[in-house]
């Protein structure tokens, strides 16, 4: 009969008395001392153990102060075993042996041991019982915990556990809330859906006839102005004397046909989705060596277009440290060259479909967005949508959602903001908060009010007026702007856009008469309560980069942002700009994009 | 001792918070100048002008080169009148005023009454002046300043001047009738700087009265007539004898207003609601909140950016006619934007519906008759007219499909002496060119003359 064996106790530690190097150790008699041993195998130990004659631990668990002869065991002065002294006690202290148990003031570690290296103390181990064990073991030590409190004590933990699970449900829901939301399906084209859809890309050119601009001119001529009020300014809309000096440049000096060779300087397509052309500029960046190329789509707004971009490109497309864009610049169906949908509901969800389609079709499995105007709501809902091709979503404006957080930083803010997680600058563009974004806002309103219900009304004069639509649009870039420019005569027009480029724009909406399929935008929009939405109620999780403009119409601060967009990667306070970020100031937003994307690409 | 001084305070109190309370407020005004530049030094000129409406054939062929250059827009699928007016009836509308439509016969309707213009403030003012042919003996006629609002003009008034001027009773009350265009409106001229709201036009019509000889007289009005003739009650209580008007939307909300909303629908009797009040209030959220915003888009941009939306109207007659006979087909029921046609020739004939696109086509007035909402909204909703209440005796007819519909109880919380609240049986915003039947006149005219003998009871 072999002598029983008297191995270590400790789970994972294999030494065997007379191994030589090690010596084992009874477990001690007095009560604290030996229960003290006992929790320090517990914490390892999965499942029950008894402590018997022959139960031990080895040195391996002790430190050498733990020893009344270990110095002299250790220089070979002694032969005989290691002697523990009365009352020593276990310690964690052999890597990949004890589990992370974060040393306690007291419990120091000594910077020799005899076989421990206490350096090792922070390591991790891997447990190597089955999790289910794992699990038992320590709803054991719960329980025994848990019975040795009293009834008050017991009532406590049991409402701390009940509000701990509470919490935790919630934050799981949250997180586990839809992350995206559906494409859903649409057709758009008049009539019937076919059974086949050519989905070629074919290229386009801009064209113009003389035609044409006999008409607009014949128009022109033919316009009926009435008296601007004295003082007026632009506060009533387009001041008429000043409309007049516009228009006498648009017929006289302005060149269509110049601006058409402009428009066709970079490559459009056309291509049919959901019943659909979409039409769209693709700008390829240069070829360079060690250079890495990203496609980035651009999507403009209303009264904006595509052209809005132009200035943008070219610094886009340059390499900038290594990185240039590949830019995608569609139309939304229903602006510019893309058709207008015939059917009814045709919204932003709509439009992030057809484009995200449009870049699955051009072979982008990834890509960064950028937009502002409705291009920020449709970008927006293309990152909800197919969170894992957009690798990068950048706005340069975007709508404050409303809610308790929003309504406590409007009543704390201006007094202290940093509770509320305002900074300075945020208060001073949202303060005073009933001026700036209530009344002022309903001042620059009404074109959205009237475009959200009757588009086809406000809309059908100013398809037949050209004087009408340049009045009605480049309003909007006056204002918007700076609304200080409604003080000026001229509507301070021309200090940030040249009048080319303005007519340019108004152009494009003329020559394609897509002014009413441009407000009915706003009228699919808004049909239902837009917090409604299934948009307004999801996240963005993908990275994202806001450009705050100081003369955006809405301020929206980052601690707002957060609430939807999870993941910003860069909040910048621009120095200078309002609604028209790209065509107003192409070299500012072209740099915040390309820091927002270098720190994406990280 | 200290009781009998508490109670003397609290009746003393109470008294003269009755009389603060009976003490009719005056509205205060002062004197403007709306002509181009500086007011010239001599005194005002008050001659009177006879005034014909004129055409040629150069304006027909202009319009009727723009009808023809128009460039449509059609309409979504299935969208009826929700999106506006429906592009496939328009075609309809506008190929008849292209190539039936008589506007020389119409100038000749026109000019079936007499027009005037005299020169107040500085700009010149049109209007009508319709003096009965005959007066039975015994009798005077009543004279009456009736104003139009937006987008109408004195000629929603013809169906309803000879009910008023010839009564085919002879017993009935006859009428000496005044209907003048607003500034900025038909053939008035726009005033030429900024701030002429309803308390300009209301005083500007009391010298209008004043220089016709009227001392005192009956005033009616809808739309923006509504705000001037209501203004025109609080300038002068005691010129303005009786006040009528078929829309009154609430200018202050008050409590009484605000509780009855809240507990209107539970408790219809404490408010007086009718089975028609709380159709038409409730759920309050969806009818007087949710349509209001669904039908007040014009409203905001004219009140913010006329200037804007006008350029394109007074350039193009079919975008005109279109944004103008929008509001005639969904004004004067909400049911007709369901429908292909707008349901536009129900209730109206297209001669007088483009006879009134017509007038402001002719004079080139949209965008100064959109100007009118500006002034009067881009002051405040807090201006003085709006708290002081009216104490002329006052005449209500309520028509079913009116734009907001105002029970009795928030007329009264404006209109001190409503001595008659009419509920009429069909009708909507356009009350007076709608309906054109001499039994609701004659409830006009009884409500407008609270000493007459005649019992007044609803005529339908």
């Amino acid at each position: 009969m072999s002598p029983p064996h008297r191995s270590c106790i400790f789970p994972g530690c294999h030494s065997v008395q007379g191994d030589g190097a090690v010596s084992s150790f009874k477990f001690p008699k007095e009560d604290n001392v030996r229960k003290r041993w006992i929790d320090f195998v517990k914490r390892s130990y999965c499942g029950e153990f008894k402590i018997t004659t022959i139960t031990r631990l080895c040195s391996v668990h002790f430190t050498p102060d733990s020893y009344s002869n270990c110095h002299q065991v250790k220089s070979g002065y002694l032969k005989s075993l290691l002697t523990l002294v009365i009352g020593a006690e276990p310690t964690p202290s052999v890597p990949g042996l004890h589990p992370p148990v974060p040393p306690t003031a007291g419990a120091t570690i000594p910077a020799t041991g005899i076989t421990c290296s206490p350096e090792s103390v922070d390591q991790t181990i891997t447990c190597e019982l089955s999790p289910l064990d794992c699990t038992m073991q320590r709803l054991q030590v719960l329980k025994e915990t848990f019975s040795g409190l009293d009834a008050v004590q017991q009532q406590l933990a049991i409402c701390s556990a009940v509000a701990a699970g509470g919490i935790l449900a919630y934050l799981m829901l949250r997180r586990r809330e839809v992350k995206s939301i559906p494409l859903g399906e649409g057709w758009w084209g008049a009539g019937e859906k076919p059974l086949l859809e050519d989905d070629k890309v074919y290229p386009f050119k801009v064209q113009t006839s003389d035609e044409e601009i006999k008409d607009l001119h014949e128009r022109i001529d033919r316009a009926r102005y009435s008296d601007a009020l004295e003082d007026g300014g632009f506060h009533y809309g387009f001041n008429s004397t000043h409309l007049k000096k516009v228009v006498s440049y648009w017929r006289h000096e302005f060149d269509w046909k110049i601006q058409v060779s402009v428009l066709n300087k970079y490559p459009h397509f056309k291509t049919k989705i959901e019943g659909l052309d979409v039409h769209f500029i693709h700008v390829r960046p240069p070829h360079r060596e060690n250079q890495k190329v990203l496609p980035l789509m651009l999507v403009h707004g209303w009264p904006g277009s595509f052209y809005e971009f132009y200035k943008i490109l070219p610094l886009l497309t340059e390499n900038q440290d290594g990185l240039a864009f590949e830019v995608i610049c569609p139309s939304i169906p229903g602006y510019g060259f893309s058709d207008a949908p015939r059917k009814q509901g045709f919204d932003s969800l709509a439009t992030a479909r057809v484009f995200l389609t449009l870049m699955e079709r051009l072979g982008f499995s990834q890509f960064y967005l950028q937009g502002g105007d409705w291009g920020s709501l449709i970008t927006t809902n293309m990152a909800q949508m197919k969170p894992q091709c957009v690798k990068g979503l950048h706005l340069n404006m975007l709508n404050s959602t409303r809610g308790f957080k929003v309504l406590m930083s409007l009543m704390i803010g201006p007094y202290l903001p940093f509770l509320v997680g305002l900074n300075r600058e945020d208060v001073r563009r949202l303060f005073p908060f009933f001026e700036k974004n209530v009344w002022e806002i309903l001042r620059e309103s009404g074109y959205f009010h009237i475009q959200a219900t009757k588009p086809d009304t406000a809309g059908c004069g100013v398809n037949d007026s050209p004087v009408g639509l340049a009045a009605y649009i480049m309003e909007k870039f006056s204002s918007w702007t700076d609304l200080s420019n409604r003080n000026l005569m001229d509507g301070g027009l021309e200090r940030k856009f040249s009048l080319d480029d303005l007519l340019t724009n108004v152009m494009i909406y003329w020559t394609t008469g897509s002014i009413v399929s441009s407000m009915r935008f706003y009228k699919e929009n808004l049909k239902s309560n837009p917090n409604n939405r299934i948009d307004a109620k999801t996240g963005i999780f993908v990275p994202t980069g806001l450009a705050a403009f100081p003369h955006e119409l809405m301020h929206c601060p980052k601690s707002w942002a957060r609430i939807r967009y999870r993941n910003i990667y860069s909040y910048t306070f621009m120095p200078r700009g309002g609604h028209f970020a790209a065509f107003e100031e192409p070299q500012l937003l072209a740099d915040d994009i390309i820091q927002f994307v270098k720190k994406v690409e990280k | 001792m200290f009781t009998e001084v508490l109670v003397a305070l609290v009746i003393g109190g109470l008294i003269f918070f009755l009389v603060q309370r009976s003490r009719t407020q005056v509205l205060k005004t002062e004197d403007g100048w709306w002509g181009a530049g500086a007011p010239p030094n001599g005194g005002e000129d008050i001659t009177i002008h006879a005034f014909k409406v004129t055409t040629s054939d150069d304006e027909l062929k202009d319009l009727y080169r723009r009808i023809d250059q128009t460039r449509p827009v059609p309409s979504l699928e299935d969208s009826q009148f929700h999106y506006g007016f429906n592009s496939h009836y328009l075609q309809r509308v506008v190929s008849y005023w292209r190539n039936d439509f008589d506007w020389s016969r119409q100038v000749d309707k026109l000019n079936l009454y007499p027009h005037f213009k005299t020169n107040i403030e500085g700009i010149d003012i049109h209007y009508l002046h319709v003096k009965p042919k005959k007066v039975p003996e015994g009798t005077t006629t009543i004279p009456l300043i009736m104003v139009h609002g937006w987008p109408g003009s004195f000629y929603e008034f013809y169906g309803l001047i000879p009910l008023l001027t010839e009564p085919s009773d002879p017993g009935d009350l006859v009428f000496e009738v005044v209907c003048p265009s607003i500034p900025g409106y038909g053939f008035s001229e726009a005033p030429h700087k900024k701030g002429f709201d309803s308390v300009c036009a209301a005083r500007v019509f009391h010298k209008l009265m004043k220089r016709l000889g009227f001392q005192q007289f009956y005033a009616h009005g809808g739309d923006w007539g509504w705000l001037v003739t209501t203004n025109m009650a609080q300038l002068e209580p005691k010129t303005v004898k009786g006040l009528h008007v078929n829309f009154a939307p609430p200018s202050k909300p008050g409590l009484p207003m605000a509780l009855s909303i809240m507990l209107g629908h539970r408790f219809p009797k404490l408010f007086d609601f009718t089975d028609f009040d709380i159709q038409r209030l409730f759920p309050a959220m969806e009818k007087l909140v949710v349509e209001s915003v669904k039908e007040s888009g014009y409203m905001h941009i004219q009140a913010t950016k006329p200037d804007s939306v006008g350029r394109a109207l007074n350039d193009s007659p079919v975008g005109l006619a279109t944004y103008i006979l929008e509001k005639f087909s969904t004004w004067t029921s909400r049911d007709f934007r369901s429908l292909e046609d707008g349901g536009l020739t129900r209730k109206f004939s297209l001669n007088d519906l483009l006879t009134n696109v017509m007038i402001y086509w002719t004079s080139g007035c949209i965008i100064s008759s959109m100007r009118f909402y500006k002034e009067n909204f881009g002051k405040g909703l807090n201006q003085p007219h709006s708290k002081i209440p009216v104490y002329v005796p006052t005449g209500f007819a309520c028509f079913p499909n009116e734009l907001i519909h105002t029970p009795k109880l928030w007329v009264k919380q404006k209109y001190r002496k409503l001595l008659t609240f009419t509920t009429m049986a069909r009708g909507g915003h356009f009350a007076a060119m709608e309906d054109q039947e001499p039994a609701s006149i004659q409830s006009v005219s009884c409500c407008l003359s609270p000493s007459s003998p005649q019992p007044c009871s609803a005529a339908y």
